[in-house]
């Protein structure tokens, strides 16, 4: 039943009119504009690469950086034009990009652009919360599988830091970890009787304070829900079988329990990888303002910083074309590695 | 049905259009778009603008209201995206509009004037709005910075109470021997500040004529290795920076000896302080000579502005000398009239602020100033942060920062 | 019932859940309890040094519960900054998204789901592709645009860009896959157009999910800082998070009005969860992983 184009007009345009204008338009305008140098007052200014040169570090040899971009364009198009199926071509093209750009770099004895490569370092930090909270939820999921008094009430409790987030909340853990009088060091001062660390004012002790925070705010959220659907659909026999082989409870939890809920947990790790990517904005902007030295600034905070703060249109829109291609190239490696080792019930 | 879903997007329009859900006011003969600081300077506008209303029937001034932390850069934001802005306040990121050349000059304006003159004005006030030889705002207040000292702490510790005369060897001697100064269980700060600040050593972090990044020298290496390791011994008030902990309300609590302090906190200061406190003038640096920091506020006209004459006269009665007599409690008026019965009427502590009136001199011009100052404060932040040894750190800052002034050269 | 977590008896199970529940709520009632203290050194003279945020000479019970409680507070945040504007432009973008969102991701996930037409799925993977985009990437010229049109420091520039998100386009669409066909066809015998099969079959039944998507949509907006930072720049225009910001600047250590800000900030979050608890859950596993 082939639909009427009034039809289809009605239904599909109000949203795809939006895509177009605020989701695609807006990816190809930053494409263009990381190829041009703008500052908003002034005409923007055709650069080539250098952005990308100058994020990478590679002073001089922009010219050949935009060469080899062109280059690398106009060979995809060619690729999709000849309608190749094969994407080991653009695996290996980008690969020798990556070779070229690391020896160009290595070469130059520059160092590369400190503060763009520190907030990738950094994401990537804050990102080693991922399976921190991932075993959290599950232990948590675990204990609260059994039908015991309280437990609605307690998920109840556990889900509100996953939903509180905002302003409010990153303040409050501002000042739970203020290092003069805050709970955190007032509780170690007290009962340890030790000094606690300066958190979000040391450089050093800031992003384990945001692991630590983000941590509190995800543990017993969706995640553990997830986990509590999966335990339950474990089928309670491979339990009682694994007990009269004399299986006790940390073998069946290690091998019947982790494999059937691995669907689940590849799950979370994607999700969570692709929003940690993007995220560590808000918490950056309002606790630390990019941190001690740049200690909590992510890519989003770069990007904000570069465009906002000194009005580097251009850069900023390189920043984020990297940030993206980041963001695709690490969902397609975690989809190829991990997907051999996912078990469907 | 279809009646309901025009009825649901009529209805989302008119959300989104207005700013207020409550109904505009009929169409005024001519508007003017005025930008300030939300806050105290925010309330002190509302007075002068129904005088002006009033005066000038027909008229309507419309105020936006921005935040103090990044008001220069969203008013920057603004400008760029088109807004309509006639009048602005400005303070200290006056250079990083008029070198965009987004601003008016008023010389003509001034000139042409009956009522005001240059001549009315002290000294410094119109330097501060000036720049290339022409004038682009008229100042209200001039901000000035003094050093508060705590007296009584200081009895309580037996150390002396310096005078007018100081120098910055007594600051550092006063501020480490005050650390060690016992109140019960509290730390005591020797010095209310982030570090020791740079007119001390009598440095800067630009030249005089904005091109070149001053902080190279050996003599910036000692003083960023001295605020480090001052901080390090707990004797600078380094939370502050972050915001956890409030410079003044430590300094009122009593548990800080020396505090700079800035002409718009004095009047919580006088208000608030139960011990006997004074005021210093700038020590005296390695060359002998005082440094004052300087700032001021005041309006300016947008180049972009299609009332000019209107938003002149605006500017005027913005920075009248009833609003500067308003304005005596927290920083200096800028009307010779006006700031003689200023100074005749500051009480014994605060004399040292005669001495600092004729310090007063512009900072240099910077079109990039937010990334410059950014930039030096991320360096300088490892170096405190012992991630680099200090003389690494001002290396790269040296060289990162001589880079953005030579992308943009001065024609 | 098979035990996951080896040899914990009920009892010290009960202990550990409860004991982990308190560090949940931990911050909370830290929160509450210093909204209700005073920074003014004259008062804490009087009232003991529970009333301040200083713990010295205190313990920790005191501290949590001080003697006096200075429910002023919440009244001096909505006198310090126009707490009551901000509140309601939060609202008000907060609720338009989301009708909107509803709108037309349900018209566009019908479309996706139930009308064939040609190049369907290939523009749904471009939807999903989109998923990935950081918002970072599309932010700076959705501000060029805005600036081109004069939205800037609007609130239309804050309720545009969220309308058109994928994901509600997503899910629905799954879920709308899940409906069966035959009410539909039955409907079609009776004559009803695409229109009429979307506005009395499929909407009625899938209201838990558009429920859902509402929830979430109004909670996410209601919490975005990202985008009213960028297009906002005025007081009036500006939304609760920004809002909370600006006080920040202002009263850069009362932490106590800071505290009372944020939990009013933080009430419309906990009453929808309370009352909405169940779309939370429900949620979760519209839009998870089978199995």
């Amino acid at each position: 039943m082939k639909t009427s184009t009034s039809n289809l007009i009605f239904f599909l345009a109000p949203n795809f009119l939006g895509f177009l204008l605020f989701t695609l338009g807006p990816v190809l305008g930053s494409f263009l504009l990381s190829f041009y140098a703008w500052d908003l007052f002034t005409p923007a200014r055709f650069v080539g690469g250098a952005n990308y040169a100058e994020l990478l570090r590679v002073d001089f040899c922009a010219g050949i950086f935009s060469v080899f971009f062109f280059l690398l364009l106009l060979g995809s198009g060619a690729l999709l034009a000849a309608r190749l199926r094969s994407s080991r071509w653009l695996f290996y093209t980008s690969a020798l990009l990556l070779l070229s750009a690391a020896a160009l770099v290595i070469t130059q004895g520059i160092p590369w652009n400190p503060k763009f490569w520190q907030s990738i370092w950094n994401t990537f930090i804050l990102l080693l919360g991922l399976p921190l909270g991932m075993i959290g939820s599950l232990l948590l999921a675990s204990l609260l599988n059994e039908k015991i008094f309280g437990n609605q009430f307690f998920r109840l409790i556990y889900f509100l830091p996953s939903i509180v987030g905002g302003v409010g909340i990153y303040l409050l853990w501002k000042w739970i970890f203020n290092p003069d009088i805050g709970p955190i060091n007032l509780l170690l001062r007290h009962i340890f009787g030790l000094q606690g660390p300066a958190w979000f004012e040391s450089s050093s002790w800031a992003k384990p304070a945001m692991i630590l925070m983000n941590f509190w705010g995800q543990v017993g959220g969706t995640n553990m829900i997830l986990y509590l659907a999966a335990l339950q659909s474990v089928d309670p026999g491979l339990h009682e079988a694994a007990k009269i082989d004399g299986a006790n409870g940390i073998q069946r939890f290690r091998h019947i329990t982790l494999p059937m809920v691995s669907s689940t947990s590849f799950f979370i790790l994607v999700m969570g990888l692709i929003h940690g990517f993007q995220g560590g904005f808000d918490s950056a902007f309002v606790i630390t303002r990019g941190g001690p030295a740049g200690a909590t600034t992510t890519v989003n905070y770069f990007i904000y910083e570069t465009a906002f703060q000194h009005f580097e249109m251009g850069l900023a829109s390189a920043a984020s074309m990297l940030l993206f291609v980041m963001v695709l190239g690490l969902s397609w490696v975690n989809w190829k590695c991990v997907s051999g080792k996912v078990h469907y019930t | 049905m279809r009646r309901l879903r025009v009825i649901l997007l009529v209805v989302m329009a008119s959300i989104c259009r207005g700013e207020s859900p409550l109904a505009h006011s009929p169409a005024p003969i001519g508007e003017l778009v005025m930008i300030c600081p939300s806050g105290r300077v925010f309330e002190s506008v509302r007075v002068p603008i129904e005088k002006f209303e009033t005066e000038h029937p027909g008229w309507k001034i419309r105020v936006i209201s921005s935040p103090g932390r990044d008001y220069y850069v969203k008013t920057l934001t603004l400008f760029a995206a088109h807004s309509p802005v006639d009048v602005l306040w400005l303070g200290l990121g006056f250079g990083m509009f008029v070198e965009r050349n987004i601003l008016l000059p008023i010389d003509s304006y001034l000139k042409a004037d009956s009522e005001l003159n240059e001549s009315h004005f002290v000294p410094p006030a119109l330097g501060m709005y000036s720049a290339r030889g022409r004038l682009y705002g008229i100042p209200y207040g001039l901000d000035i910075q003094a050093y508060a000292i705590n007296e009584d702490l200081l009895k309580a510790g037996h150390l002396p109470v310096p005078d007018n005369h100081w120098s910055l060897a007594d600051l550092l001697s006063i501020g480490q021997q005050a650390s060690q100064v016992q109140t019960g269980t509290t730390h005591v700060y020797g010095l209310g500040m982030t570090g020791i600040p740079l007119g001390c050593e009598g440095l800067t972090i630009l030249s005089a004529d904005g091109q070149t990044f001053t902080l190279s020298s050996a003599e910036s290496l000692n003083w960023l290795e001295r605020n480090i390791s001052l901080a390090q011994q707990g004797v600078l008030l380094r939370s502050a920076a972050m915001g956890q902990l409030n410079r003044l309300g430590e300094f009122i609590a009593g548990r800080v000896a020396i505090m700079e302090v800035y002409s718009w906190e004095l009047e919580e200061l006088r208000r608030s302080a139960s011990f006997k406190w004074k005021l210093l003038p700038p020590p005296l640096n390695p060359q002998n000579t005082q440094y004052a920091w300087t700032s001021s506020s005041g309006f300016c006209i947008s180049a972009r502005s299609k009332n000019q004459e209107m938003a002149w006269e605006l500017v005027k009665a913005l920075t009248s000398a009833d609003v500067q007599r308003k304005w005596m409690s927290l920083s200096v008026p800028t009307l010779k009239t006006v700031n003689a019965e200023y100074q005749r009427e500051l009480s014994p502590n605060e004399a040292a602020i005669r001495e600092i009136l004729p310090l007063l001199k512009p900072d240099p011009r910077v079109k990039n100033w937010e990334k410059i100052s950014s930039e030096w404060k991320y360096w300088e932040d490892k170096a405190f942060q012992r991630e680099l040894p200090a003389a690494e750190a001002q290396a790269i800052a040296t060289q990162r920062i001589q880079r953005i002034l030579d992308a943009d050269p001065r024609p | 019932m098979a035990k996951y977590v080896p040899v914990i008896g009920p009892v010290l199970r009960f202990g550990v859940l409860t004991s982990i529940g308190l560090a949940m709520v931990f911050p909370f009632i830290w929160m509450l309890a210093t909204s209700v203290k005073t920074v003014d050194p004259s008062v804490i003279a009087i009232e003991g040094a529970s009333a301040g945020i200083f713990p010295n000479g205190t313990n920790i019970l005191t501290t949590l519960f001080p003697k006096f409680w200075h429910w002023e507070n919440y009244v001096e945040v909505f006198r310090k900054v126009p707490f009551a504007r901000y509140y309601l432009n939060s609202f008000g973008v907060a609720i338009c998204v989301t009708i909107g969102q509803l709108v037309t991701s349900s018209l566009a996930a019908f479309a996706f789901s139930r009308l064939q037409f040609r190049g369907r799925d290939k523009l749904f993977f471009a939807y999903l592709a989109t998923l990935m985009v950081p918002t970072s990437v599309t932010v700076i010229p959705t501000f060029i645009l805005f600036s081109h049109v004069g939205l800037i420091d609007t609130l239309a520039a804050l309720i545009l860009p969220p309308l058109f998100g994928a994901y509600g386009t997503f899910m629905l669409r799954q879920f709308f896959i899940g409906i069966s066909d035959e009410l539909e066809e039955a409907a079609h015998l009776d004559g009803c157009g695409a229109l009429r099969v979307y506005w009395h079959v499929i909407l009625p039944l899938s209201r838990p999910a558009l429920a859902t998507l509402g929830v979430f949509t109004f909670m996410a907006n209601w919490q975005s800082l990202f985008y009213p930072l960028i297009m906002i720049h005025s007081d009036s225009n500006k939304t609760l998070p920004i809002g909370l910001m600006n006080f920040v600047d202002l009263n850069s250590a009362d932490w106590p009005l800071l505290m009372a800000a944020s939990v009013l900030s933080l009430l419309p979050i906990i009453a929808i969860f309370i009352f909405a608890q169940r779309f939370f859950t429900s949620g979760v596993r519209l839009g998870g992983v089978k199995g």
